[in-house]
């Protein structure tokens, strides 16, 4: 006898320029805790998406509902136009995906291109296809010397492998490239660095990105953000305008004193009328968020009378890093509260 | 069959030829898996061979004989004897003893090393060896000194053997190799050893080195990231090891023609048998590698599982468990083809227990892959 197949009803705010389109999706792995909460978002063509949050907060999660690796107990989910389970051969195609840790997705003992060749072939392209789309990838991502192209990938530094595997998620031109976590493990400089290689790939090749990480500078890079914190969407939208939804448009008061107590003075300005939060922004200096920042002259006087003595102050734009540390700090408050239940 | 069909075969097809390009690529840079692959068996095989030459060319073995039967059947059988060892009969020195103090002579000398074994021929060994074709003798070694006993074994075998092909009195189970005369010489002591070892060192070589396959190649969960299918990653793993595996086959096979080892199957028949035990080795060997979570793990498991097969092969014996165990079947379908010259047909049912192995561990294989939730 012929099961009837209960076909998922399409969400009608769907189409096809989205490459991803995710609604509702909640994923438990026990059937007990729920590792993802009706999570609902979208990314358009050539659009870099950043997956941020904290550890166990559910961003590999919600990756591997994009990729079809997992599969969500309820929900809508179409990744490059695909059913991810019932078209996984279509779909696997379209995407590509760089891993977190180099040594885990690379084969050490062999070259960057001998590894782009390994990882090519199985899209059925041929060895001096995969090699020329290679070398273009890697021209752009900084790899001028053709005899770094050929050294074993063991003999290469931490940036250069994390070159390397991006190249390798990119030699089958892929629609949209999922990274796990590209800039863990890197300095500073390294961080900047690939960040600016992604997004000239994105730019060359309008390639969507989806980008999981705990690293805030990825933000800055990316057209729109989803946070993410014990399995739920706390937010998700463009950054500037997740900025912009902080008090007073994102603008703060940036305020430099000579000396602060830093274990009661935030608290103290936090209480004044008008002031929404406080956050420590280096050796004696705040900021201050405000409800109405045209109107900061009596909350300057309500700080004077505090005795605290302000060196010079600066109304200036909120970062996303502001936007997250405000927001998390509530959601950490949040789940504190529900868990005190 | 529908373009598609064929579009899919094909697809197919490269992917593995790809991954199995890929495992080969990597096997030939591993060095351990290299030396695994071929050193050892070449040692194994020579030293197996040279064991047994000082086990015997440099001890010089002294045996006593007590013949009670005094028969013409005895004393051809104490003759063929002395082609191989130096022999002492009671009638040597029937001046001194008795027979019965001869023996007891002989108990007395056995712990002193002085004498590697005696052998007491019962009266009626020649009568029960006409009327019947059967009969027996006691051969007594002294246990303790393992050197002199190997080789006063192996030597008394020898006559044995060679007086039996005299007397016409054929049983199978004393021939080993009936067509060989045997004599004191390199390459027919590397033949009496390579027997049981030719196969079964391939058989765990290539089981050994392939208990690294799927745990040690650990890019392979991003390898599944793109189009490759995890029964592809199965299929191409066992072919990619079974390759290499034919020039393993044709090392050991160079190696026992060097020896001047006289093979008496046809060299085909030869050649696919030990690539059919070394496909069998291979198939479990990647099955260990699937199912285990690390390398150490897929190591234990290869040591684990050949113990209990050496176990069972050599000892326990069941039955109900020897057509089943590959390295039972591996030995004796080799030494059959080899030694004694059947064609593959007269073994064929030992090719059918391998192959059915190789199909069960092959299934197996890929049910659990597929299953494998780290590799989500």
């Amino acid at each position: 006898m012929l099961k009837s197949r209960k076909k998922k009803e399409i969400p009608s705010d769907f189409n096809t320029n989205y490459d991803i389109f995710m609604r509702d999706c909640s994923v438990s792995y026990d059937g007990k805790t729920v590792v993802l909460k009706d999570v609902s978002l979208d990314l358009k063509k050539g659009e870099i998406l950043g997956l941020i949050g904290g550890s166990g907060a559910g961003k590999s999660t919600c990756m591997r509902v994009m990729t079809g690796q997992v599969k969500p107990l309820k929900g809508f989910i179409r990744t490059a136009n695909c059913d991810v389970f019932s078209q996984r051969s279509l779909l696997v195609q379209k995407i590509g995906y760089v891993p977190q840790l180099e040594y885990l997705s690379l084969y050490y003992d062999f070259s960057a291109l001998d590894n782009c060749v390994f990882f090519g072939r199985n899209y059925q392209l041929g060895a001096s296809t995969i090699k020329k789309r290679a070398r273009e990838i890697m021209k752009i991502l900084g790899f001028e010397n053709e005899s770094l192209l050929k050294k074993p990938v063991k003999y290469l530094s931490g940036g250069e492998k994390k070159r390397v595997s991006i190249a390798v998620g990119l030699v089958n031109t892929p629609q949209i490239l999922f990274l796990d976590e590209p800039t863990t493990g890197l300095d500073p400089h390294l961080r900047i660095s690939v960040l600016n290689f992604l997004q000239k790939i994105n730019k060359e090749y309008g390639t969507t990105m989806v980008i999981v990480s705990h690293d805030l500078e990825v933000a800055d890079y990316c057209t729109r953000v989803a946070i993410l914190n014990f399995g739920e969407l706390v937010g998700f939208g463009k950054p500037k305008v997740l900025v912009e939804s902080l008090p007073s448009n994102g603008q703060m008061l940036f305020a430099k004193f000579n000396q602060i107590d830093i274990r009661t003075d935030p608290g103290r300005i936090k209480e004044i009328e008008g002031v929404e939060n406080v956050l420590l922004a280096g050796r004696n200096k705040l900021k201050v968020f405000v409800s109405d920042i045209s109107n900061i002259t009596p909350i300057l006087s309500k700080i004077s009378d505090l005795n605290l003595e302000l060196k010079s102050f600066t109304i200036d734009s909120a970062t996303f890093l502001d936007y997250f540390r405000i927001r998390g700090k509530s959601l950490e408050t949040k789940e504190f509260a529900k868990k005190e239940k | 069959m529908s373009e598609n069909v064929i579009k899919s075969m094909k697809s197919r097809r490269s992917r593995i030829a790809s991954l199995i390009r890929k495992e080969l690529s990597t096997l030939f840079k591993d060095k351990i898996s290299m030396f695994i692959l071929f050193i050892i068996p070449v040692v194994m095989i020579v030293t197996v061979g040279a064991g047994e030459v000082a086990a015997t060319e440099y001890i010089d073995v002294d045996v006593w004989v007590i013949d009670f039967d005094n028969t013409y059947d005895s004393n051809r059988l104490i003759e063929s004897l002395r082609k191989n060892v130096t022999v002492t009969s009671n009638w040597d020195v029937q001046d001194q003893y008795t027979a019965e103090e001869f023996l007891d002579k002989a108990k007395e000398t056995l712990p002193t090393t002085l004498i590697a074994a005696y052998i007491i021929i019962p009266e009626g060994f020649g009568y029960n060896l006409t009327e019947y074709g059967k009969t027996s003798l006691e051969v007594h070694v002294d246990s303790i000194d393992f050197i002199s006993a190997l080789a006063a074994e192996l030597l008394i075998q020898l006559g044995l053997v060679q007086f039996q092909l005299e007397s016409f009195s054929v049983e199978a189970e004393i021939f080993y190799f009936p067509e060989m005369q045997p004599e004191l010489s390199f390459s027919n002591l590397l033949q009496a050893g390579a027997p049981s070892i030719v196969s079964i060192v391939l058989f765990a070589t290539a089981n050994l080195v392939a208990t690294q396959s799927v745990v040690g190649d650990i890019p392979l969960k991003r390898l599944l990231t793109t189009p490759l299918y995890r029964s592809e990653v199965v299929v191409a793993k066992n072919l990619a090891y079974s390759i290499v595996a034919v020039f393993q086959i044709i090392i050991s096979l160079g190696l026992l023609k060097a020896f001047n080892v006289p093979i008496y199957g046809l060299f085909i028949d030869v050649f696919l048998i030990l690539w059919l035990c070394s496909m069998t080795g291979i198939s479990l060997g990647v099955l260990f590698s699937t199912v285990s979570k690390t390398r150490l793990q897929a190591a234990q498991m290869f040591l684990f599982g050949f113990m209990i097969m050496l176990i069972i092969t050599l000892m326990v014996r069941s039955p109900f468990v020897l057509p089943f165990l590959p390295l039972e079947q591996t030995q004796v379908a080799f030494s059959n083809v080899a030694y004694r010259g059947m064609s593959l047909l007269q073994i064929i049912d030992r090719i059918l227990y391998l192959i059915l192995d190789t199909a069960i561990f092959f299934t197996i294989n890929i049910i659990y892959l597929r299953r494998k939730k780290e590799f989500v």
